[in-house]
């Protein structure tokens, strides 16, 4: 592949109007993420002692997070990921959209980077944080904004693809680094009878006593994981195939370990066609309102 | 933001993602290690769960759930922390206090640190699990 053609393919020019609905469903997330899941981060204003600052909270040169600034940034992931919602609609003037996804990417990622600088990182939120902040580049987009494609929407769209399938390719890395160079022998480790005993439950209490259909699930889990490229030169129903594949990968996790995701989840939205939603919908209404039309009218009363 | 400084931003940031594995830097978020359940679980050791349990005012044993809306912390972010308690077990006051807070009118005279250590055999459970206490640490 040549240089122009590397870049083509980082910088692919992409439709606008998928850059409006990924932000909408990125922010519906980050709702539900700091009301459900990411929590934590409003309860650690009690234990600064055991604030343990991530790199780039430290480069921020943050303090250990406090009840008021918890609250602040609740407020503001909450009234951005609204104006996000609202701003892609074609009435709602630009400055919504844009004041607001600054408004949301800065309180998200503050909250994200305290969450994660108290001992433990969970890496379900690298797509969703990086998301976040460079969707917010693409400048002014709206559902109904057709196929009409550029590189300004493109960049911020294919960096949430890139990340989204990293979270998995990723993995396979760490397994080989931290197996010491050999995944196999990750696959053939107690990991997976090691996470259902720490997260019992009554489906994975099924399978914690059979050591090769434990040791099937790893090699099955670590396959899926380093096929994740894949999905780039996937098109079509090939890739819905494979995005629903990891779908169900996360619905599975989630059945045996109570794991959901869904940072990750969302993310893959990127990859679906969003922009052709608003032309399919009104194809259907009109071909409904035909049908209505074309009804022969027969009187109640015969 | 032009075409190239676009690309080349992402190209560094996958490097650092990819050098983040190879180090095993987890803190660097949100490029940091993707190490969750990435170390291989001897096949044949011990799965190790921490908990907390403490004994009220009223002499009632209540557990002291490890979560942040119960105590501040985590299970996971606790057993992180764990060897700074062990070497300090005055860490546990400020877990007992935001627990007391969360949990009145309880109010806790001691808490002791157990693991509960399940057996594997050949990558599966093998045997049932027992308990083994850490420390105890007083709140007055």
């Amino acid at each position: 592949m040549g240089a122009r053609r590397t870049v083509a393919w980082l910088v692919p020019e992409l439709p606008r109007a998928r850059v409006a609905w990924v932000r909408a469903a990125l922010a519906v997330m980050t709702v539900l993420d700091v009301r459900f899941f990411l929590n934590a981060t409003g309860d650690r204003g009690e234990t600064p002692e055991l604030f343990e600052p991530v790199v780039l909270a430290q480069w921020l040169h943050l303090p250990p997070v406090t009840d008021t600034a918890a609250q602040v940034l609740f407020l503001g992931i909450h009234l951005g990921a609204l104006a996000l919602v609202l701003g892609g609609f074609a009435r709602v003037p630009a400055a919504v959209q844009h004041v607001g996804g600054a408004v949301h990417a800065l309180s998200y990622v503050l909250w994200v980077l305290w969450a994660m600088s108290y001992g433990y990182v969970s890496h379900d939120h690298m797509a969703i944080t990086i998301g976040v902040l460079v969707l917010t580049t693409a400048g002014t987009s709206r559902y109904s904004g057709g196929a009409a494609a550029d590189t300004a929407a493109g960049w911020p769209l294919r960096m949430v693809q890139v990340f989204t399938v990293l979270t998995y390719f990723g993995s396979v890395l760490a397994k080989y680094v931290f197996s010491g160079g050999s995944l196999l022998r990750w696959v053939s480790s107690g990991t997976l009878a090691w996470a259902f005993i720490r997260r019992p439950n009554a489906v994975n209490a099924h399978f914690v006593t059979h050591a090769v259909l434990l040791r099937c699930l790893q090699w099955g889990a670590v396959l899926l994981e380093a096929a994740s490229p894949l999905v780039f030169v996937l098109r079509g129903r090939w890739l819905a195939l494979a995005i629903a594949s990891f779908l169900s990968f996360h619905l599975a996790t989630f059945a045996l370990l109570g794991i959901h995701f869904l940072p990750t989840v969302v993310c893959w939205s990127a990859f679906v066609p969003w922009e052709r939603l608003p032309d399919w919908w009104h194809a259907r209404r009109a071909w409904h309102g035909t049908q209505v039309r074309a009804r022969p009218l027969v009187r109640a009363d015969g | 933001m032009g075409t190239f400084l676009r690309a080349t931003v992402m190209v560094l940031l996958v490097g650092v993602l990819v050098a983040a594995q190879f180090l095993r830097a987890d803190s660097w978020f949100p490029l940091g290690s993707l190490g969750q359940y990435a170390y291989p679980r001897d096949p044949d050791g011990d799965v190790i769960n921490t908990y907390v349990m403490g004994t009220t005012t009223t002499g009632a044993e209540v557990r002291v759930g490890l979560t942040p809306a119960s105590a501040g912390i985590s299970r996971v972010e606790f057993e992180v922390q764990l060897p700074k308690i062990l070497a300090d077990p005055d860490l546990l006051g400020d877990i007992v206090e935001v627990w007391e807070t969360n949990h009145r009118p309880h109010e806790l005279v001691s808490v002791t640190v157990y693991e509960n250590h399940s057996p594997m055999s050949g990558g599966a459970l093998a045997a049932d699990p027992y308990d083994v206490p850490l420390l105890t640490w007083s709140t007055e």
